[in-house]
């Protein structure tokens, strides 16, 4: 087990290591002349000489590389190519937004899918067993950003109430804030708490049929302990993993709720980059977006052992 | 082995070919039976693709027509209704299947090829080539679907020709990882042995004895993908970073009807229908694959 760890610990780096390479170098040969275009209409061969010496474009690509990595290991991502901005203060101010809609979505859906999946699993074949698997069924047909757009679209349709754009921040108001956060953050539960109660329903159809589970229901224990104690306690660990894993869904769907709910985050700020060719902040995100997914993947991976002891890595 | 028990060619009499016709009838009805949610799945997918092939004939109107009727509601004249130039919604949804489910298509087909082939090479050739292989999948795997889309296409662009090379990327590298593990089970068999044994080459071992046994594999679980593909080349020009408006899209056109939802739902309804059943399809039907091929993947 211990070899294992080392070897994912030794990884780790240097998946890390590839991807800089592939997200500076691919976007080092993209075609067009980055300073032909911030100068537009003042270009003069004087003057693009004098912004490329600034910009330290004048210098080999090796070390153009290093000094960009050696820039991020120090919390420096460069400068925004739209608004001349530093990256890190414009990723920094919109990280909470994301963080506060990501976590509640994960709340919402954490809660209603493994609840739900433990009535649907004990419940089996009954009625609430299959009404909570046919809302499943919508939750994982329809994407997040149609049902986004149709949750923002439609109600004012029909009724006087509407969505209220304008992003509050939570300093300011609290409560519309957080009200504010919860209806994207709804939308994207529907999808993933979809996947969390499919899986805690069949891991609870399969704990049941232990026999450690009859040998505590023949020694009289309630029900509800036999289900507590004996059934989720062994249930719940692959679903631990899926909730950890979730991450990338959860930047994923980022991407497009805060599009749609206009909210000011990392998810709308990369399309935005995306969409002004702005490629030191795709850059920066891109980068950061993979660390902190692979040193996700990498602490689940981890802690699976410590959650099953059975499990052991060769 | 295939190759010592082929028949002659003229030996299959017709009665051979029509017992296979009713073979593959009766596994067709069984799929049926045992997959009733896979066959619905089916005639989705069997819908979308009809839709993505024919549709842009199977309307009356250019799906860019402008007229001066903007906004309607469905009619019996505009079956879907028109947008906001007044332009045939019904003709647009027809035509706006193909780019997406396209895109999603061959973006699957070349993944698959080029990710078997890495894959292959990369079981058989072992050793670094094998590591520094895997490490560069793990880093593209590193990062969730749609935002190594997003980088792509922003180093890519997004014209036809790049939207296909960024699906083809993105299907690659699961694709090399899944064929590597395959590949390296089946390297053990003793038939490939056997092969070297004969004297076979290299190539020939990997094409003529390797090949044929992981294909039917890789392919069930790549199927599964489909999925999530069709969902990034919607999502990418919802967007606006795929296929390019006046071009109907299904993606595109949910987007540009985010500005006319409330004087016109039906622009907002139709598109996330079609891409929610299209996506919807998809996936029960490979669920249903993988489960008939191999009980033991079934995981959801």
């Amino acid at each position: 087990m211990t070899a294992y760890i080392v070897r994912r610990l030794v990884a780790v780096p240097v998946v890390l290591f590839i991807l800089s390479i592939a997200v500076f170098f691919m976007v080092d040969a993209i075609p067009g002349d980055i300073v032909a275009a911030k100068l537009e209409n003042s270009y003069t061969p004087a003057r693009a000489e004098a912004l490329r010496a600034h910009l330290g474009l004048d210098r080999p690509v090796i070390v153009q590389y290093g000094d960009w990595l050696g820039g991020i290991f120090q919390g420096d991502f460069g400068n925004s190519l739209w608004n001349d901005r530093p990256i890190r203060n414009e990723l920094w101010d919109r990280l909470p937004v994301t963080l506060e809609l990501g976590l509640m979505t994960l709340l919402m859906s954490t809660m209603f899918g493994v609840g739900a999946g433990i009535i649907a699993g004990v419940r089996q074949n009954k009625i609430e067993d299959h009404v909570l698997r046919f809302v499943t069924t919508f939750g994982l047909a329809i994407p997040v950003f149609v049902s986004a757009t149709l949750v923002v679209g439609l109600p004012p349709v029909f009724t006087d109430w509407s969505i209220k754009f304008g992003y509050v921040d939570f300093l300011e108001d609290p409560f519309a804030n957080l009200g504010q956060v919860a209806i994207p953050a709804a939308v994207g539960a529907l999808a993933f708490s979809s996947i969390l109660l499919r899986l805690t329903r069949v891991q609870v159809l399969e704990a049941l049929r232990q026999d450690y589970v009859r040998t505590a229901r023949a020694k009289g224990l309630l029900g509800f302990t036999v289900i507590w104690r004996h059934v989720l306690k062994n249930a719940m660990i692959p679903v631990v993993t899926v909730i950890g894993l979730s991450l990338g869904g959860m930047i994923s769907g980022s991407v497009f709720l805060e599009q749609i709910f206009s909210l000011p985050g990392l998810g709308r700020y990369i399309v935005n980059s995306v969409n002004q060719s702005d490629y030191p902040a795709v850059q920066a995100f891109v980068l950061l977006a993979g660390v902190l997914f692979t040193l996700v993947n990498l602490i689940i991976d981890l802690t699976y052992t410590v959650f099953d002891p059975r499990i052991r890595y060769s | 082995m295939t190759a010592m028990t082929a028949p002659e060619p003229g030996v299959e009499a017709p009665n051979v070919l029509r017992e296979r016709a009713i073979g593959l009838v009766r596994r067709f009805g069984r799929f049926v039976r045992t997959q009733p949610v896979g066959a619905l799945g089916l005639v989705l997918v069997i819908l979308i693709l009809v839709i993505a092939i024919f549709g842009e004939w199977m309307v009356r109107t250019d799906p860019n027509a402008l007229s001066p009727a903007f906004q309607e509601g469905p009619s019996t004249a505009h079956w879907f209704g028109t947008d906001n130039n007044g332009r045939d919604y019904y003709s647009r949804m027809m035509s706006g299947g193909r780019p997406t489910i396209a895109l999603a298509v061959i973006g699957v087909i070349f993944g698959f090829i080029g990710g078997t082939f890495f894959g292959v090479v990369s079981a058989w050739a072992k050793g670094w080539v094998d590591l520094l292989f895997q490490r560069i999948v793990d880093s593209f795997l590193a990062l969730p679907g749609i935002i190594l889309a997003l980088f792509l296409v922003t180093v890519l662009g997004r014209d036809t020709l790049d939207l296909i090379i960024v699906l083809t990327l993105l299907v690659i590298p699961p694709t090399i990882r899944v064929a590597r593990s395959v590949a390296l089970s089946l390297l053990n068999e003793p038939y490939i042995e056997a092969a070297y044994a004969m004297g076979a080459r290299t190539p020939r071992v990997l094409g003529r004895h390797l090949l044929p046994n992981l294909l039917p594999p890789v392919a069930v679980l790549i199927t599964t993908s489909i999925g999530s593909l069709l969902l990034i080349s919607a999502g990418l020009s919802f967007l606006g970073l795929g296929v390019q408006p006046p071009t109907p899209e299904w993606g595109n056109l949910l987007n540009e009807s985010r500005g006319e939802i409330l004087y016109a739902p039906h622009l907002a309804i139709f598109p996330g229908i079609a891409i929610s059943l299209a996506v919807f399809g998809v996936n029960l039907f490979g669920d249903a694959i993988r489960d008939v091929w191999d009980p033991r993947l079934r995981s959801l």
